[in-house]
């Protein structure tokens, strides 16, 4: 299982990418939604975890994009980002996010988050 | 008495590096980073033989005040030349002609447009374009149309090579057999390609940082710009992609060397990948 | 005027967005009463629009000419509002835009620290980090205790990023933080090198039970990189798990001190089978401390693998290079010539690689590998043959030097000959002289021919071709032959032979440069005037130069004297220079001038600051601030 990890902040990717490779998960990673729309045209992306704030191509933008494109458009999306507020958390989910996790979080927090999301996958 | 070897390579100091890396940056947008001095030299030392020049220094100030069009070319052949080849990167060349042509013909037919119009921005000794020409020649759905197919280098020395269209091994060892029997002479190892391509590119001196240069092209349907970017640090890199940006129609695409990427330069393109290559769209 | 108004209209009015992207980028060039309408058009729903739109208001904002209150002040104080905006677009773009130009404006961005937004203390951290220069790291240390924990950890990086030493203890203090921060300190504690935490991290290690920061801070210690960090590491060693005894290693291998045994050897070969360079070059500092033999093929391997085009190649085939001769690996490396099927670049390296080795067993499998089919490897292995000189090496190699059809081949056994220094080879070489088109190949030539019988070779001196000589004037250091060479016809000759007198620098050299500076041939002067710098002679000859009509001699003489000449003397013949007509002249004089730096010199050249020409004052600008 591949999950695609986008966030400008080194630290954090490295971080998420760490606690994912500890649970079995392979990684990729980019540093924008630019950069991750061409990640998921050139590998098999499973899952995918982003930020939100981030330059030449934000989150919300990113899953407008892979939400409209009919060939990834079903690939889960986790929202891991600072923005605490209702409102943003709204917006993510009307973009189309499966879940919506508030920084910091923790080792549990995503892989259960990342189960919670497989699992409905599997139900259906 | 003892013999020395002849000395043919030149060091440079500090200053005079910083000096020739910015007047080279200004000429041609390429940045030579600080660690690369060796690379300068390197490639650098041979011209400073045959000028009888004997050291940077001199060489600087011969490019500023005595140089003429033909040794700016040289300093540029010896920066930027790459070897290249025919079908380079292949997997592109085939979502170029599967998939962007037909969406341009589309497209063009659409506005009432019977030509489609091509750009290979650093065409180096013309493998490139001449790849292109011959996927169009042979394109059946193109018959009826005009094409016109642009080949731009900031080197006018690998121009002339590119109209002598004549190559060597190396050059042609991606060319798929049918191209090769159809446009391709054997005379002794060197390889002199068909007329028939040959005429269909337009070969023109164009250095891309350079505003009034780029601007004699534009509406282009699809630009190759592959393997340049590299050269260039992030602020070029950025002005070369908004020139190109100008010169090409709405909703035209580009195409940037497998291992370049755009993400962090621009968000005018937008990426979309078909069949894993990377074609960018103006949006 | 009537222009920006005009530009501001298409930009936030014309229908068609290429027009309005070309409206944007020419605004770049405006004034402050395009700040406002950019902003605005930062809304455009094209996103090329909006992009030009961003890039130029960071060209107003870098801009230093003709305003009052700095721009970059002006626009950043007009963009930080976007930082609140619904829209991440453009809070984003927002922070591309401060990235740029807010080191102009630190005072806009302390401020924001102090905001009662959480998310824009953290931008404004992360602001602050990114740009670097201009900031005060100590104001940032306050918000180590912030209650949101995202702005502590932003405020740990800025520490790391701003190198800000003074605040490690305060970092220490941070690692009893929750996870999340935790993970962000040692980052910075690594970045700041800081031995001062290497005992709190070795505790970290033993007693914290999140894996994550167990890992990383194993990882930081290898990047701290003292001798201290072996103690914690060995003591956690036996406890470690697979992958954590790897990062140990990585970390130890870098400080030299790796204890020898056999799972420390595997762990360090499936490092360097690892893809990144940089875990490759401590594997091969591993190798090399345990004399690992083992490693030689996956060596190999690499070096063949590894794209010569690329910039950074020389380094790093030398430091490969470096590890095989470092270990006992001549036989190694045989068989595996022998064995293996390898690629072209992996051959030509290990034939390489057993000609610095000066290996006798390779011989006879060197001689056939002359007639390889690919040049690369019958270049190398005429090199590595000359290395390693043996007696029936020579007759194949004066074979290649004559028929082979690839210049390169000749030219690298022709070395080779010269480097084994055989009477043999004598004949067959001065024979290739009659008809070599190419220049280098004529100079290694001559230079393996005096190497073998330089007597003999001198003999015949005078029925040499003119490329012949040229070449011999540059490689010989006697003043008999040069000036043998002088008396020749041919003017590139006598040109080579001059200045090859000013390298050799004796009494009699150079009487005979001064000879030619009288010359009334302008090259031959020029050259003459060249050779004067080279020999570091001072002499009234070279001072009349300073006259001459030709601008290109007197700039050549300018050189010269520097390098000639006393300070006092200098001065006083090339300050008159000042004035020359000819730009190169000057820009040359002044920066002779300006290296010997006295306060007359300081004077002399700052009343010339006026100077009509743009590229002489900017380069008497420039020496001034250095003296």
């Amino acid at each position: 299982m591949k999950i695609l990890v986008v966030d400008d902040d080194k630290t954090t990717r490295k971080m998420i990418s760490l606690i994912l490779k500890s649970k079995g998960y392979e990684v990729v990673t980019a540093e924008n939604g630019l950069e991750a729309l061409q990640k998921i045209g050139l590998e098999r992306i499973n899952l995918i975890l982003t930020d939100m704030n981030m330059p030449y191509m934000d989150g919300i933008e990113f899953i407008r994009q892979v939400r409209a494109n009919p060939e990834i458009s079903n690939i889960p999306i986790v929202m891991i980002t600072t923005e605490a507020d209702e409102e943003e958390k709204r917006k993510a989910f009307e973009a189309g996010v499966d879940d919506y996790l508030v920084k910091p979080t923790t080792a549990e927090q995503i892989s259960e988050s990342i189960k919670r999301i497989l699992r409905k996958i599997f139900n259906k | 008495m003892s013999i020395t070897g002849t000395s043919s390579f030149t060091m440079i100091n500090d200053e005079v590096f910083r000096q020739l890396r910015d007047f080279i940056y200004e000429k041609t947008g390429i940045y030579v980073p600080d660690n690369k001095k060796y690379f300068l030299e390197n490639r650098l030392s041979r011209i400073l033989r045959e000028k009888n020049l004997k050291n940077f220094e001199d060489y600087l100030y011969f490019l500023k005040y005595s140089a003429n069009k033909n040794d700016l070319t040289r300093l540029f052949d010896a920066i930027t030349t790459n070897e290249t080849f025919f079908f380079r990167e292949p997997q592109q060349f085939e979502v170029f002609a599967k998939n962007i042509i037909p969406q341009v013909i589309k497209e063009n037919t659409q506005i009432g447009r019977k030509d489609i119009k091509i750009w290979s921005a650093a065409c180096s000794t013309g493998e490139e374009p001449y790849t292109i020409a011959m996927i169009l020649h042979d394109l059946p759905e193109l018959v009826s149309f005009k094409k016109e197919i642009y080949a731009s280098d900031i080197s006018e020395s690998v121009l002339m090579s590119a109209k002598r269209a004549i190559y060597g091994t190396y050059s042609v060892r991606n060319v798929p057999p049918q191209y090769m029997a159809k446009y391709f002479k054997d005379s002794g190892g060197m390889y002199v390609l068909s007329e028939v391509i040959k005429s269909m590119v337009k070969f023109l001196n164009i250095n891309l940082i350079d505003e009034r240069e780029v601007k004699q092209l534009k509406g282009i349907d699809v630009v190759f710009c592959r393997n340049v970017l590299i050269y260039f640090d992030d602020k070029a890199k950025k002005k070369c992609v908004s020139l190109i940006y100008d010169v090409i129609r709405p909703k035209g695409y580009l195409f940037v060397g497998t291992s370049e990427s755009l993400h962090n330069i621009t968000r005018a393109f937008r990426p979309i990948v078909i069949n894993k290559v990377i074609v960018y769209q103006k949006v | 005027m009537k222009k920006i108004r005009q530009l501001v209209h298409k930009l936030l009015l014309d229908p068609d967005s290429s027009v309005r992207r070309q409206a944007a980028e020419e605004l770049s060039e405006a004034d402050e009463r395009a700040i406002y309408p950019l902003i605005k058009a930062l809304r455009d729903e094209n996103t090329a629009v909006q992009e030009a739109a961003t890039q130029s208001l960071i060209s107003i904002g870098s801009r230093t000419d003709s305003f009052l209150i700095d721009p970059g002040e002006v626009v950043t104080y007009m963009v930080i509002p976007l930082l609140r905006e619904e829209e991440a677009y453009l809070r984003n773009t927002a922070i591309l835009i401060i990235k740029e130009i807010g080191h102009k404006a630190p005072q806009l961005i302390y401020k924001l620290l102090k905001d009662k937004d959480p998310d824009i203390r953290k931008f404004a951290l992360d602001l602050i980090a990114d740009i670097k220069v201009g900031f005060d790291a100590s104001k940032v240390i306050p918000l180590l205790k912030d209650q949101n924990s995202n702005v502590r950890a932003a405020a740990v990086r800025v520490l790391g990023e701003l190198k800000y030493k003074e605040a490690i203890p305060n970092l220490i203090e941070a690692l009893k933080d929750e996870e999340w921060v935790v993970f962000y300190v040692l980052q910075s504690l690594a970045e700041l090198k800081a031995e001062e935490a290497i005992d709190k991290i070795g505790e970290l290690i033993l007693n914290t039970e999140s894996l994550l920061i167990k890992s990383e801070a194993i990882e930081t210690l290898g990047r701290i990189g003292s001798e201290k960090i072996a103690e914690p590491l060995l003591k956690y060693f036996p406890v470690a798990t697979k992958d954590e005894k790897k990062q140990i290693i990585k970390a130890l291998v870098k400080i030299g001190i790796i204890p020898n045994g056999q799972d420390w050897k595997e762990e360090i070969l499936s490092i360097f089978k690892e893809q990144d360079w940089d875990e490759k070059l401590i594997a091969l500092k591993g190798i090399k401390l345990l004399n690992l033999k083992e490693a030689i093929p996956f060596i190999v391997e690499e070096a063949g693998a590894l794209d010569p085009n690329c910039f950074d190649y020389d380094e790093k085939i030398q430091t490969l290079e470096q590890t095989i001769l470092s270990l006992d690996s001549e036989d190694e490396l045989l068989s595996i010539l022998e064995k293996n099927k390898l690629k072209y670049r992996a051959k030509a390296f290990v034939i390489k690689m057993l000609g610095k080795l000066k290996s006798k067993k390779a011989v006879p499998i060197l001689i056939n590998l002359l007639e390889d089919i690919r040049r690369d490897i019958r270049i190398a292995s005429a090199k590595a043959l000359g290395e390693i000189g043996a007696k029936e090496v020579i007759t194949p190699l004066i074979r290649k030097s004559k028929e082979d059809h690839d210049a390169n081949v000749r030219k690298a056994a022709i070395e080779a000959l010269g480097m084994i220094r055989s009477s043999e080879a004598y004949e067959p070489l001065l024979n290739l002289l009659e008809s070599e088109i190419y220049i280098d190949i004529i100079e290694t030539t001559v230079a393996s021919l005096l190497s073998i019988d330089q007597e003999k070779f001198l003999k015949n001196l005078k029925s040499y071709r003119k490329e012949v000589k040229q070449a011999l004037a540059g490689i010989t250091q006697s003043f008999d032959i040069l000036n043998t060479l002088l008396q020749c016809e041919d003017k590139e000759v006598k040109k080579a032979a001059l200045y090859a007198l000013g390298k050799l620098a004796t009494q009699q050299a150079i009487s005979k440069i001064i000879e030619f500076i009288k010359s009334e041939d302008k090259d031959l002067k020029k050259v003459a005037i060249l050779a004067m710098g080279e020999a570091n002679f001072c002499s009234e000859e070279l001072f009349q130069c300073i006259n001459d009509e030709d601008p290109w001699i007197r700039y050549y003489t300018v050189k010269s004297i520097s390098k000639a000449c006393a300070p006092e003397i200098v001065i006083e013949k090339l300050v008159p220079l000042l004035d020359d007509p000819f730009p190169p002249v000057i820009i040359a004089t002044v920066e002779v001038l300006s290296q010997i730096a006295t306060p007359q010199v300081y004077e002399i050249l700052a009343s010339k600051m006026q100077h009509p020409n743009k590229e002489v004052r900017e380069k008497i600008e420039e020496v001034l601030q250095k003296i």
